[in-house]
């Protein structure tokens, strides 16, 4: 049986209703819906928070549901996301260095160095919601 | 005189201004909220400091390897506080990419006018 089934299946079992797991859990009711819907998928800490609330055990949540397997398996890939934020990094490294190359070739690229400035800042943007995501 | 393009540009770095901002304000919160939560020392306000200061994220990124030795100790108010901060941090971002991305069309504006 699918993860989404088996929430559903729990919590009504536990008598609940998708606001009070948002309220114990602290996350919105949409989340709790859009997990029951198969729309997202809960993290390896909500879903030990799930197992407790609904007095079942991790086994039961996620076993038999390869895609949740799989989710967890990227989301828990610690190198890989270390590998993204250092990419992310080093090309705002190289950005810094074509804005300081331009500047010092002509001083007629100022709209170029704002746009690689620009550039710069949605990649920083990126690399925070990276850092923030499992926070 | 002028043009659509100038307050294309005065409204662009408006938003980013604005963006960055609203970031430091959260994010400063928020690592405020996680290293008392972790009892690191000087979490009131240096590592909140350290962490929205410099360019590229680099205090955020710094902080995040100095609290990985400080295992978390939440209490429920603050667990909630800190899914508020994260929440108003990502709308942050969103206001950042979109002056980001309101300054490349400036750009490209600018190269397509001339």
């Amino acid at each position: 049986m699918d993860i989404d089934t088996l929430l559903k299946k729990y919590r009504e079992q536990q008598q609940l209703t998708q606001q009070d797991v948002a309220d114990k859990l602290f996350v919105s009711r949409q989340s709790v819906s859009n997990w029951e819907l198969n729309k997202n998928y809960p993290d390896i800490i909500k879903l030990i928070e799930l197992s407790e609330l609904y007095e079942v055990t991790l086994d039961e949540l996620v076993k038999g549901d390869d895609n949740m397997v799989r989710h967890l398996k990227e989301s828990t890939d610690i190198v890989k996301k270390n590998k993204q934020v250092i990419a992310g990094f080093t090309v705002n490294m190289i950005l810094f260095v074509v804005i300081i190359i331009g500047f010092s070739v002509s001083a007629e690229l100022l709209p170029v160095g704002l746009v690689v400035l620009a550039l710069i800042l949605i990649n920083s943007t990126i690399i925070m919601y990276h850092l923030f995501k499992n926070f | 005189m002028i043009s659509a393009r100038h307050v294309l540009l005065a409204v662009s770095i408006l938003i980013i201004i604005s963006g960055s901002v609203w970031l430091a304000v959260h994010v400063f919160q928020l690592i405020k909220i996680d290293a008392a939560a972790r009892h690191i020392k000087h979490g009131n306000w240096l590592w909140p400091l350290i962490s929205v200061s410099g360019q590229n994220s680099n205090g955020l990124l710094l902080y995040f390897i100095k609290r990985r030795k400080y295992p978390a100790d939440y209490s429920a108010e603050d667990k909630a506080a800190a899914v508020k901060l994260k929440k108003a941090i990502y709308k942050g971002l969103v206001i950042q990419l979109i002056g980001g991305l309101l300054l490349i069309t400036w750009l490209y504006l600018t190269i397509a006018l001339h």
